[in-house]
């Protein structure tokens, strides 16, 4: 909905509100938790230095680049489906699926990464990095599910003409989507890349 | 896609080159600022919000502000916080 006027380039730009309000509250409470498990990772890494830096070797980086390029892939296709959407006429489908492929794969390579944790006698009691590791990506896990979810109403959705209304609910799923490649990449690099 | 490119460019840089330019707290310094900088983007453009009312831009700009000054005074300062 317009919300407002921006100058630029000697034209009138009108601000809109992507998505539902809704979701904005949504998305500023999810923030503010992951915010506390961020602050909360440090604090425990600034206790532990030790622990934490040693755990942090048995980390497999390549799992974590992986599992940030699939989300970053991912919201891509999400955000060109969106655009596409909008301007109607344009399949946004394939896209979404795309998109849904991409979350598939993180949660694929999830699942392997963790496997070769157990396997290893690794588990969230072994110390306190691996009982944050696997708090927090799990609950980002649980969120790419949730998300995995949504786009398959976005991939619905996007198979016939949608109305305003519907399209608002389209670009809130996309929000949602965001958010989860926006968390994670702080999770990675708070978990596999700082020294 | 530009923005793609930039997001996956930096995440490459993160992953290979931070170690080698930077030692010690810096480094994760680094680290973090470059994951915010991703963060900022995936917000601005991904969520576009950089044609949405400036006051949701403005709350979202300043936690990536907050949290950052938090994350990064946390890694080199981690005996105030312990």
């Amino acid at each position: 909905m317009p919300q407002g006027c921006d100058r630029r380039q000697g034209g009138m730009r009108m601000r809109r509100l992507p998505g539902e309000e809704g979701i904005w509250v949504l998305i500023g409470g999810d923030l503010f938790v992951f915010s506390l498990f961020f602050l909360t990772f440090l604090y425990y890494r600034g206790t532990e230095m030790a622990v934490f830096v040693a755990s942090q070797r048995g980390l497999s980086l390549g799992f974590g680049l992986a599992n940030t390029l699939w989300l970053l892939t991912s919201s891509l296709f999400v955000a060109i489906g969106t655009q596409r959407l909008r301007r109607g006429g344009a399949p946004a489908t394939l896209l979404y699926l795309a998109a849904m492929g991409c979350g598939l794969g993180f949660v694929g390579d999830k699942v392997v990464e963790w496997g070769e944790k157990f396997r290893a006698g690794i588990s969230v009691n072994t110390n306190d990095f691996y009982m944050l590791y696997f708090a927090f990506t799990g609950i980002h896990l649980l969120h790419v599910l949730l998300g995995l979810g949504v786009l398959s109403f976005l991939t619905a959705a996007s198979r016939k003409p949608v109305s305003a209304r519907r399209l608002m609910l389209v670009e809130s799923g996309a929000i949602f989507w965001h958010l989860v490649d926006l968390l994670w990449i702080v999770l990675f690099a708070l978990f596999y890349l700082v020294r | 896609m530009a923005v793609w490119a930039v997001l996956v460019g930096i995440t490459l840089i993160s992953c290979g080159s931070a170690h080698d330019v930077v030692g010690g707290r810096l480094e994760g310094v680094a680290v973090i600022v470059l994951a915010l900088v991703k963060v900022r983007f995936v917000v601005l453009d991904f969520m576009e919000v950089r044609a949405a009312p400036v006051g949701l831009r403005v709350a979202l700009e300043g936690w990536v502000v907050v949290i950052g000054g938090a994350m990064v005074g946390m890694l080199l300062f981690p005996w105030v916080f312990s």
